[in-house]
């Protein structure tokens, strides 16, 4: 029974997961421990295990490598890499609960600026030096061609990388949010690239993470087992609407989700719930 | 922008291998999840408190072992921990295409990545 309706909620994370670049641990983490009691430890596991589910079930669409940006992921990977590693140790000296609040609040903001965004973008802004030089620049495919773009603000969105990096280690979630934000608002990335190349990153940065925490025990069979295959099969299918979703709608699902994420983690965070 | 007809090949024969990954991972997790389903089906588990996993769950040798047995637990961790490993091959992957492109730059990038990754396995010690 458990394990029901752990898998359907995690269909449900997995296509939200894939449509917005998110890895679907934050909808799964306050699922387990909220909804269903589940001990805070074994929900990170999971939450884990959901995001990675979520990165490789979006990279099986071929569709979705094209829009990915993989130089500019995997750049900026290191940023987040060296995060996580951080945040693992933290782990052992900080409540949690703070970084939630902080976390949220963020969340909260970041959707309001998303949303608030003209929708006509300047999208052939003249090209940074920095990003020109280390070959960030893409191009993405849209009904009407080639669409290229180039990128601003790198070592802006190194560092914000790196803070989404300390939280992914901290909560065990992949942090797609940030990213999809510091890419979007920072980097000035078109929007559907951003939650591709995210989809992309959270999948690295989460098992750096997963990792540690599966020789720490967090990662429990009966548990993993529903949330990976339920996360799966949802990526896998939400990633063959990415084309035909307008950037809008995305945009609006993505705000409400974190909307509603963010006031979940200060709610939780402020009640000790962490 | 080295964006070529052969990097979207490529891409392509990239995105083949993680589906298999994929796949054959998440067929494991279902064998061993029938199973464990099976032998533990109605009961009830107390996942409320915290206890550290059984230390034959969490080393990697031991869970390869203990699926040998048949263990339902086991088999799922071991498709567990091959899901965990598609990202780090994924980034092997891509270090080798960007070697293959002779793109130098992104060689050293991915290896700082990859480095991370062996960093952390082989100091997740604790």
């Amino acid at each position: 029974m458990l394990t029901a309706i752990i898998s359907t909620v995690s269909v449900g994370a997995g296509i939200l997961g894939s449509l917005t670049g998110l890895g679907g641990g934050i909808i799964i983490i306050p699922l387990l421990t909220l909804v269903l009691g589940i001990d805070i430890h074994y929900a990170i596991g999971a939450s884990l295990i959901s995001v990675i589910a979520t990165s490789s079930g979006s990279a099986i669409a071929h569709s979705k490598e094209r829009f990915a940006n993989i130089r500019a992921g995997m750049f900026l990977e290191i940023a987040a890499t060296t995060g996580a590693l951080t945040g693992t140790v933290i782990t052992a000296y900080m409540a949690p609960k703070w970084a939630a609040v902080i976390f949220g609040v963020v969340l909260i903001h970041s959707a309001y600026m998303t949303i608030l965004k003209k929708s006509f973008r300047i999208i052939n802004s003249s090209p940074d030096k920095l990003a020109t030089r280390l070959h960030l620049n893409g191009e993405y495919p849209t009904e009407k061609g080639i669409c290229k773009y180039n990128l601003q603000s790198v070592p802006g969105g190194f560092f914000v990388m790196f803070v989404a990096g300390i939280l992914s280690g901290l909560l065990g979630i992949g942090s797609g949010a940030l990213k999809v934000i510091g890419m979007d608002q920072m980097m000035k990335i078109p929007f559907k690239v951003s939650t591709a190349t995210s989809n992309f990153m959270i999948g690295i940065t989460a098992a750096v993470s997963a990792g540690i925490y599966l020789k720490r025990g967090y990662i429990d069979p009966g548990i993993a087992m529903p949330v990976m295959l339920g996360v799966l099969t949802g990526a896998i299918f939400g990633t063959r609407y990415l084309r035909k979703a307008g950037t809008k709608t995305l945009r609006i699902i993505f705000s409400g989700t974190i909307v509603i994420m963010g006031i979940q983690m200060i709610f939780k965070g402020l009640t000790g719930k962490f | 922008m080295k964006t070529t007809i052969t990097e979207q090949t490529t891409s392509s024969l990239l995105s083949i291998i993680i589906r298999i990954l994929v796949f054959t991972s998440a067929a494991i997790v279902i064998t061993g999840g029938v199973l464990y389903l099976l032998k533990y089906g109605l009961l009830i588990s107390d996942y409320s408190t915290f206890h550290k996993e059984e230390s034959t769950l969490t080393n990697h040798i031991s869970v390869f072992y203990s699926a040998l047995n048949l263990n339902p637990k086991a088999i799922i961790q071991l498709g567990i921990l091959l899901l965990i490993s598609i990202p780090p091959i994924r980034v092997i992957l891509f270090q080798i295409l960007f070697l293959f492109q002779r793109d130098w730059l992104y060689s050293c990038i991915t290896f700082f990545v990859l480095s991370i990754f062996i960093f952390s396995f082989a100091g997740g010690m604790h």
